[in-house]
């Protein structure tokens, strides 16, 4: 193939999806020469399976994204169909942001964007290798033998590298909706040595709206009061649409279990490892084989379609089989498919062979984002897209990585599990990977991640300032609560004891009644005379922090615990072999990962305390 | 002293006041290993030597984890007795009543309101030593050990384990009071932490530093 020479450029992004777009933008707004990549300009920020942002965890990605300058929270507040609080009843710690997108206009809002970022290019084009210069990422050819001299490149090719759908018997090399894979550059990468493997996931079917009985549904509306992802969201949102909720039964499951040997996983044709998280419901079926019936969620998939999502049901059986076990569902009995389900097998990198800023350790100025660090959902793709994008960058311009801590935010969570545990089937953010969730809540992101983000250069001094200010009034009502007394009354007193707390013999300040979980600060209000009009955001985190003072407390100290062992530095040239005492076991994990401090040692799997007390008599020993 | 010893450790003589400086030597008394002090008796006296082995002797009953305190059973208490019986009022004390082979001019019963170990020996005969073992296992709770249970082995386990209780304690009485499960996990959190550093399969600060306190790195 004959090579020509192409522009030159500080950044490439490969791949335009939810990572890729987060990388594209965070690095051409901290200035460097950016181009953006993508197999298909129609399929920007394309969603091939949910059309929805957010959910549990997920949200708080969503939360610090926006907090650290990204986009998705707001491209998520101007698209959204419906949004939801989800585990509203369970804590703060565990509240999280969901809502139903539009699926055309996240696209066209988010190719608007990137088509008109200064700095930015954005081409079709599929790139199918990767140069180096003295063993440094240094261009990227397109398969028309284009070749762009980059400084750095970063890599966001989601399902596509090496694609290969699955549905029942029959498998074809693809791309999510029809386009094509990604053909090439996964050989390009194993000649560098980076360590490839192959992960599966799959999605469900789309139906035709007319073919859906919504009164035999149980219909899920939207929150009456919407709380926006994004921080600089001011304007009212409102919901445009219903989703529903319907069950399989036991018919549904005798069909999926009778066709079971036409499915690829089950006969071995699928050799790719599958989320453990996102089950397809023949592995529902399976493996809950005690559960009677299965929930589902039938979400429409924009304004302008009516293309419906049947969430819950992704497969990789035969298409005919696929309708007859949905037909089996009260609603869906003459339900008609417009897209068929499918499994969908790709290349993906060991993220143990990433750094923390999200570089392969084997290629400096090589990156990787999203799906190809063998993570799952959109989310979790564009929390990582930024910082390869921002630590891209940082790199072009001679900076230090940026690199979240573990009690920083979720960010720091999802990227320290995947570079030093590794993963070993398609990784999701749940609440229970973050040790601080009392902490690391949606609703204080920008508490914790808005000063990093406007020092990083993304967050602007009008959006810090606002923060400042919000959090001046929260720390001043609290403040004005710790002091406010608060005399015994019928009326409260009837209302503590309706709600089941000890009624008032005496004074007591206003801060200690909101200490009381069955009571809020709005109850307090009858007896607030010169309580200030607050906004509803100011209001929550005085509630929050009033009450769970000792716990936050608590959970600092943990943090403090932490951040010691992250103090114990070891030196990036650390010789593991040559420390005696080490398991075997020990030394090939911690030569693999390079841990950067001791925190981060510890948590590699296969490395006990025992080594971990080894190692530190070690450091002591060459470091003093 | 020397009974328990079982050599010639300190000097021993008819005269009160012979035992001036503190005379120390580790025991095993039954199940119980003791670090023994063998002290001045308790006395007014001019003598300012004698006086000062009296002050050391006072210094090292502040410090001691046991006492035992030795009567001369063939005479009746003193004054001096009385303060020193006073003085073992809340402690973990066994009164020692020597010289049992003489004629008795003090009965055990008078010493019971002080401390509930009396214990009747003679350290001339050798006799009455299984009575005083008995005493001091059932004090140290030596004779309630089961050596198939749990053991902890050191301050840092026991604070681990205190540790770990109390943050379960927390942790239930958040759970009570209608606190929502984000809260109650952070107080098992601390527990789990606790026990987990007790059984070695968490590393933290406190077991790193308890490492280099423990053993010489070297150079």
């Amino acid at each position: 193939m004959a090579l020509y020479p192409m522009e030159e450029y500080d950044v490439a992004v490969i791949g335009a999806g939810h990572a890729g777009i987060e990388a594209a933008m965070a690095a051409a707004r901290l200035g460097c020469k950016t181009v953006l990549f993508t197999l298909t300009l129609d399929g920007i920020a394309n969603m091939p399976c949910n059309p929805s942002i957010g959910g549990t965890a997920k949200g708080h990605l969503v939360r610090e994204i926006d907090a650290l300058g990204g986009q998705m929270g707001i491209a998520a507040d101007v698209t959204f169909l419906q949004s939801r609080m989800l585990n509203r009843g369970k804590g703060p710690a565990v509240h999280s942001l969901r809502v139903q997108s539009d699926r055309a206009q996240y696209h066209l809002y988010m190719k608007r964007l990137v088509e008109n970022q200064p700095g930015l290019d954005v081409k079709q084009a599929e790139i199918v290798d990767i140069l180096r210069t003295d063993g440094r990422a240094s261009a990227v050819v397109t398969r028309l033998g284009g070749v762009y001299p980059v400084k750095a490149a970063i890599l966001c090719c989601g399902t596509y590298l090496e694609g290969k759908i699955h549905v029942g018997e029959v498998s074809y090399p693809g791309g999510p909706d029809a386009v094509s894979p990604a053909v090439g550059l996964s050989e390009s990468l194993r000649q560098m040595g980076l360590p490839l493997r192959r992960f599966k996931t799959g999605t469900p079917a789309r139906v035709h709206r007319d073919s859906i009985d919504f009164d035999k549904l149980e219909r899920q509306q939207g929150d009456e009061i919407i709380c926006p992802f994004s921080f600089s969201t001011t304007k009212p949102l409102v919901n445009r649409v219903d989703c529903y909720i319907a069950y399989t039964n036991e018919e549904t499951h005798r069909v999926i279990l009778e066709n079971l040997h036409r499915s690829p996983l089950y006969s071995g044709r699928i050799e790719g490892v599958g989320p453990r998280y996102c089950p397809s419901i023949e592995d529902k079926v399976v493996r809950f084989a005690d559960k009677k019936r299965h929930q589902l969620f039938i979400e429409p998939m924009g304004l302008d379609t009516e293309e419906y999502y049947l969430q819950g049901m992704s497969s990789s059986l035969p298409e005919d089989v696929q309708i007859r076990f949905l037909r089996t569902i009260k609603g869906l009995e003459r339900v008609r498919l417009m897209r068929t389900a499918y499994a969908i097998e790709y290349d993906c990198i060991d993220p143990l062979a990433l750094t923390p800023a999200l570089e392969c350790k084997a290629v400096p100025g090589l990156f990787g984002a999203g799906q190809f660090n063998g993570t799952s959902g959109y989310e979790e793709a564009a929390a990582q897209g930024l910082m390869a994008g921002i630590n891209a960058a940082r790199k072009v311009q001679g900076k230090k990585p940026v690199v979240l801590s573990r009690s920083d935010g979720y960010i720091g969570a999802l990227i320290d599990d995947l570079v030093t545990k590794g993963c070993r089937d398609p990784y999701r953010m749940m609440t229970s990977r973050s040790e601080y969730r009392l902490l690391l809540r949606q609703d204080n992101a920008d508490e914790r991640l808005m000063p990093i983000g406007h020092e990083i250069g993304l967050v602007s001094d009008e959006t810090l300032h606002r923060m400042e200010e919000k959090y001046r009034l929260v720390a001043a009502e609290e403040k004005r609560l710790q002091k406010l007394t608060i005399s015994p009354d019928p009326a409260l007193n009837r209302l503590l004891e309706e709600r089941g707390s000890a009624p008032l013999t005496q004074a007591v300040r206003a801060a200690e009644l909101i200490r009381r979980p069955q009571i809020g600060y709005r109850d307090l209000l009858p007896y607030d005379e010169n309580r200030p009009d607050l906004p509803a955001e100011v209001a929550e985190q005085v509630e929050i922090r009033i009450r769970y003072a000792g716990y936050i407390a608590r959970q600092l100290r943990q943090v403090e615990q932490m951040k010691r062992l992250e103090g114990k530095k070891i030196p990036p040239d650390f010789d593991y072999h040559a420390v005696t005492g080490l398991r075997l076991e020990a030394i090939e994990k911690l030569s693999a990962v390079r841990p950067e401090h001791i925190g981060q040692a510890a948590g590699i799997s296969g490395v006990s305390p025992a080594d971990i007390s080894v190692l530190l008599v070690a450091l002591q020993e060459g470091g003093t | 002293m020397n009974l328990l010893a079982g050599c010639d450790k300190s000097i021993v003589t008819a005269q009160p006041g012979t035992t001036r400086d503190v005379v120390e030597e580790t025991v095993r008394l039954g199940k119980a290993v003791l670090h023994l002090s063998d002290t001045a008796g308790l006395r007014e006296t001019a003598d300012p030597v004698e006086r000062e082995g009296v002050s050391r002797a006072r210094r090292r009953m502040e410090e001691a984890a046991l006492l035992i305190a030795v009567f001369d059973r063939s005479e009746p208490l003193t004054a001096e007795d009385f303060a020193l019986l006073e003085s073992l009022q809340g402690r973990a004390a066994i009164a020692v009543l020597n010289k049992g082979d003489l004629p008795a001019a003090v009965e055990a019963e008078e010493l019971r309101p002080y401390t509930a170990y009396t214990v009747t020996l003679s350290a001339k005969q050798g006799e009455g030593l299984s009575a005083l073992i008995e005493a001091v296992e059932e004090l140290s709770k030596l004779n309630r050990f089961d050596p198939s249970a749990a053991l902890l082995a050191n301050a840092r386990q026991y604070h681990a384990a205190c540790r770990a209780a109390e943050a379960v304690g927390e942790g239930l009485s958040a759970l009570r009071s209608g606190f929502t499960l984000d809260a109650v996990t952070i107080s098992l959190t601390d527990a789990l932490a606790a026990l987990l550093e007790l059984s070695g399969e968490s590393v933290t600060e406190a077991v790193v530093d308890e490492v280099f306190s423990r053993f010489c790195v070297g150079k």
